[in-house]
């Protein structure tokens, strides 16, 4: 159990830019070049213009939580001894809702409408995985350690 | 009944069951044939009559189950073991006989608990490691990886929106082991009160240990028929008055009231999907509806079609089945075989099985009165409505 390794995402030609960035912890997705919505889940078309074209625009970090859980229970035994973890959606400004974990912060303590900024965690040599923790004077006066 | 309208095309008439149960030391193939013999005796029909088939891939391919059991099939295919699909292949089954490609078409699901354990618990097969999610929104590397933690999301928002205590939704799994406690293939009889649900431990907070499937091994078989033919069998045929079909979209996740809980996009967040095809086929309202056999892996997804499907408005739900609505005896009975959570994890077969022989009225102690009119509804916005001839 010790050397156990944690699940890690597979990267696939869509996603490799995105994990190109936030390995220098920058937190990038498509925008349509044409009508500007930024596409997430990543792809090949515009869902709303099918245009094709996009660049990988970097996004402010800023969000809000939308909803979370707490897992109490481990269903890969990387998370055994870091249980309870919270999982989290965060609405990120420019629109895109993303599953994250909030760090900074006691599991009892998160609410839904939280304002958080993105945190680079890096997990491996190749991954980086983008984590968020509250913003503003109410989180960091709440949190000092962190 | 015109046989030539749409809404009475097919009918199921034959409806079989294995025994359900916890680790059975037999294989998903054994529990596959138990079930189709049964399913057969109930029809009255020959297995030289069975001509179509349909099975999830819980045990078998389409080719090698009918050496197994003995039939030979001029029509035949496969889906995925999803649970989401066993309405669909109802569905496709109607469709089949209706356009004459088969005349008797078998549908079937094997489940044995070591698949499913091996599916859920280590996110197995790669399944939930696919980049942009596995098929519930899985997200390994942040610990999103049961397919329960979406619908504890999705739950948690909805609190949030509508003001409630989470610890409400209990009423869902004490209202299905009531049912439960009537039904002799139950894995889980034993009565729950509120009371020994608060007590249950999380597993995914806000979701306790009942909100849970059972992980279980059992097989479920039903044979759809064109509706000219459902008459000369052994049963009143039950018709597929109305059917709809499974929904897909920009902002669609599975396990989450529609695009409510976890839309993946911001263009029509918290936007209502709105389900009237069924009943306009059916040509009947949400009121007309006498049972309600719910797809329910995890409790909020009870909640999640009740205001789906249009019995109660949005945000509602929550408060509506308090006091024993969903009960044995209440104004709409909801998964009156106990469901997933209590009967046991059947893909939604046994859903589909429990809506045939209530609209039979042949479920003993636990036959809703006077049931004419059963729904079988998902959340991805698959439903049938079932007649009881
Ligand atoms: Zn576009």
């Amino acid at each position: 159990m010790t050397n156990e390794q944690p699940p890690l995402p597979s990267i696939t030609p869509l996603y490799e830019p995105y994990y190109r960035y936030t390995r220098q912890h920058e937190l990038r997705m498509q925008r349509c070049r044409d009508c500007g919505h930024v596409r997430y889940p990543f792809a090949a078309l515009c869902p709303v213009c099918h245009s094709e074209g996009a660049e990988w625009s970097r996004m402010s970090g800023r969000g809000a939580v939308a909803s979370f859980a707490i897992c109490h229970q481990a269903f890969h035994p990387w998370f055994q001894s870091r249980l309870p973890y919270n999982v989290a959606l965060v609405d990120l400004e420019e629109g895109p809702r993303v599953p994250t974990n909030i760090v900074g912060v006691r599991n009892e303590d998160i609410r839904i409408g939280m304002s958080v900024e993105a945190e680079f965690e890096d997990v491996t040599d190749e991954i980086t995985l983008v984590k968020f923790r509250p913003r503003g004077p109410g989180g960091k006066q709440d949190n000092p350690a962190h | 009944m015109r046989v030539q309208h749409l809404r009475a095309m097919a009918a199921v008439v034959g409806v079989g069951k294995s025994v359900i149960g916890r680790n059975l030391e037999v294989d998903a193939l054994t529990l596959m044939s138990h079930a189709f013999k049964a399913a057969l005796e109930d029809s009255g029909l020959k297995k030289e009559e069975v001509d179509g088939l349909i099975v999830n891939t819980g045990g078998a391919e389409c080719d090698r189950l009918p050496q197994l059991l003995g039939i030979d099939v001029q029509w035949s295919s496969q889906t995925w073991s999803h649970g989401r699909m066993s309405g669909i292949i109802l569905e496709w089954a109607a469709m089949v006989v209706h356009a004459g490609l088969a005349r008797n078409v078998l549908c079937i699901a094997g489940y044995s608990s070591h698949a499913v354990r091996t599916r859920t618990v280590r996110g197995g097969s790669g399944e939930a490691y696919r980049a942009g999610g596995g098929p519930h929104w899985e997200a390994p590397e942040y610990g999103i990886i049961h397919p329960g933690t979406l619908p504890a999301l999705a739950f948690q928002r909805y609190c949030h929106l509508y003001g409630y205590k989470p610890e409400l939704l209990g009423a869902v799994p004490v209202a299905q082991r009531k049912h439960a406690s009537l039904n002799p293939d139950a894995v889980y009889r034993q009565r729950i009160t509120l009371d020994d649900y608060k007590k249950a431990r999380f597993v995914v907070e806000p979701l306790r240990l009942y909100d849970f499937a059972v992980v279980n091994d059992g097989a479920v078989a039903l044979i759809v028929s064109s509706a000219d033919r459902a008459g000369a069998c052994r049963k009143p045929p039950v018709y597929l008055s109305g059917m709809q079909g499974m929904q897909g979209g920009k902002e669609w996740v599975i396990f989450s009231r529609s695009n409510m809980g976890v839309a993946q996009q911001s263009l029509s967040r918290d936007a209502r999907r709105v389900n009237r095809a069924v009943y306009e086929m059916a040509g009947v309202e949400p009121k007309d509806i006498d049972v309600v056999e719910i797809y329910d892996s995890f409790s909020p997804e009870v909640i999640f079609d009740l205001e789906d499907f249009g019995f109660c408005p949005p945000g509602e739900a929550l408060g509506w089945i308090q006091g024993g609505r969903i009960e044995p005896g209440g104004d709409l009975p909801v998964n009156t075989h106990g469901g997933h959570l209590s009967e046991g994890m059947l893909g939604g077969f046994n859903h589909l099985a429990e809506a045939v022989r209530q609209a039979r009225g042949e479920c003993g102690e636990r036959q809703a009165p006077n049931a004419r009119l059963v729904q079988y509804t998902l959340g991805p916005g698959v439903s049938i409505i079932f007649r009881g001839g």
